[in-house]
């Protein structure tokens, strides 16, 4: 007989509390509650923690440690899923751009996005427009998404997006900016769709896009 | 020039939640990740500091001339630096490790652990640098001179390319840091700086580099999250 879910599994991860999480998702398995029912109640879990990050209750460290927990999660679920293990949103494509060397808002963004369910092909950083397009034409990914901490590196940015619309790829790709120093302006100036103001609007921008036939 | 190792830089966790979690106390799994990071991240910080003094020959509205003909360029630190009779410059840094380390916990699908000790090493380097003006502030006050603030290029007006007039007159490359072709530093823990000495200067105490930057009213680092 199949089970639900009791419910417990979301209040464990909105707390963060790990261990709860993991004794929880073992106790659902073993009374053969499906995989994606679970996965489906961690996601529920994950969009609160979202709102409550939009809301300002929830600060940056909470949602990433949420993503972690999900993450761990997931490597325990995934190869019970009948469906197809991953990257169902859809694949993204990110990089923080040619001259520059930060990577922490990158990584952040990019454990968020694989939580959300997105295959995302993460470049690394100091990345020149050339090898982003290879990436993109490689995987067929409709979004891009560029990092930068330097000032100095808004022209790399412009320079991706300008050799985006060179290889024909503008159209079918949408672009999304963001790190510390970028904001509406840096967008209009680099020619990208959107500026992603932090981690959960960055996976909200990424679902509308997905949600997008280009 | 000294090379100064062997400072040690304290990691503060209430520093942490100041600018993570807007001072307020952390959930219970939240700090007990940083406290489990804690030793993790001691142990990888590896301090260095390079520091030097030049006397100043002349200041100009747009520039300060070091003895040796070296330009410290931008008038927002022009203005800030006038009084000085002599400038220090420096460069601290707590090695690759940490940075390294915190990266690989990103590849593992550990963005928690990456973040936590990525926000451990901004403490020890911000402390490290601390420490080191608090050193030189005796070193001026033994010359009656007040210590400035210090200021770094990129912050506040003054262009990242001044980072290349840093790194020619301190041998960075002795502790391990080097600079990039867009100016910024390997490892990206690192924090290079400039402070006055001279009557007049500004001290830590009454202002910063803060309070002439266009993010001042918004900026995490003061306010904590928005």
């Amino acid at each position: 007989m199949i089970q639900a879910t009791n419910g417990n599994l979301a209040s464990a991860l909105l707390e963060l509390e790990e261990k709860d999480v993991e004794r929880l998702v073992s106790d659902e398995l073993a009374r053969g509650v499906p995989p994606e029912t679970i996965l489906e109640e961690m996601r529920q879990g994950m969009t609160e923690i979202g709102n409550r990050f939009a809301g300002g209750t929830y600060f940056l460290t909470e949602l990433i440690m949420a993503a972690e927990i999900f993450g761990q999660t997931m490597k325990k679920i995934e190869p019970r899923l009948t469906g197809g293990s991953g990257g169902e949103a859809g694949d993204v494509v990110f990089a923080t751009v040619k001259g520059d060397v930060h990577d922490i808002g990158k990584n952040i963004i990019v454990a968020m996005l694989r939580g959300a369910d997105f295959r995302v092909h993460d470049l690394g950083v100091d990345v020149p427009p050339e090898r982003i397009i290879e990436k993109l034409k490689e995987t067929g990914a409709g979004v891009l998404g560029l990092s930068a901490l330097l000032t100095t590196s808004f022209d790399s940015m412009k320079a991706t997006v300008e050799a985006l619309a060179r290889a024909g790829l503008r159209d079918h790709v949408k672009v999304m900016v963001g790190g510390g120093p970028v904001d509406e302006r840096v967008r209009a100036y680099v020619g990208a769709d959107v500026c992603g103001r932090d981690a959960q609007q960055a996976v909200n921008l990424a679902r509308q896009f997905a949600a997008v036939e280009v | 020039m000294p090379i100064l190792t062997t400072l040690k830089p304290a990691i503060e966790l209430t520093e942490v939640w100041k600018y993570e979690q807007g001072g307020r106390e952390p959930r219970l799994a939240l700090r007990q990740l940083a406290e489990k990071l804690l030793p993790e991240a001691q142990a990888l910080v590896t301090p260095a500091v390079v520091v030097d003094f030049f006397p100043v020959s002349e200041v100009k509205h747009d520039r300060i001339t070091l003895e040796g003909g070296h330009r410290l360029r931008g008038p927002d630190a022009a203005r800030l630096l006038a009084p000085a009779k002599e400038v220090v410059v420096g460069v601290v840094t707590i090695g690759p490790a940490l940075e390294e380390q915190a990266s690989q916990y990103f590849a593992n699908g550990q963005p928690a652990h990456g973040y936590l000790l990525d926000c451990l090493g901004t403490a020890a380097v911000t402390n490290l640098v601390q420490q080191v003006c608090a050193h030189l502030e005796n070193l001026a006050a033994a010359r009656g001179w007040p210590l400035g603030f210090p200021l770094s290029p990129g912050d506040a007006g003054w262009p990242i390319a001044e980072q290349k007039t840093v790194f020619a007159l301190v041998p960075a490359e002795t502790i391990g840091v080097r600079l990039t072709d867009s100016c910024a530093m390997l490892p990206k823990k690192s924090i290079s700086f400039v402070a006055g000495l001279g009557p007049g200067m500004l001290t830590a105490a009454e202002g910063s580099q803060c309070d002439y930057c266009s993010l001042r009213d918004t900026c995490r680092y003061r306010h904590g999250p928005q």
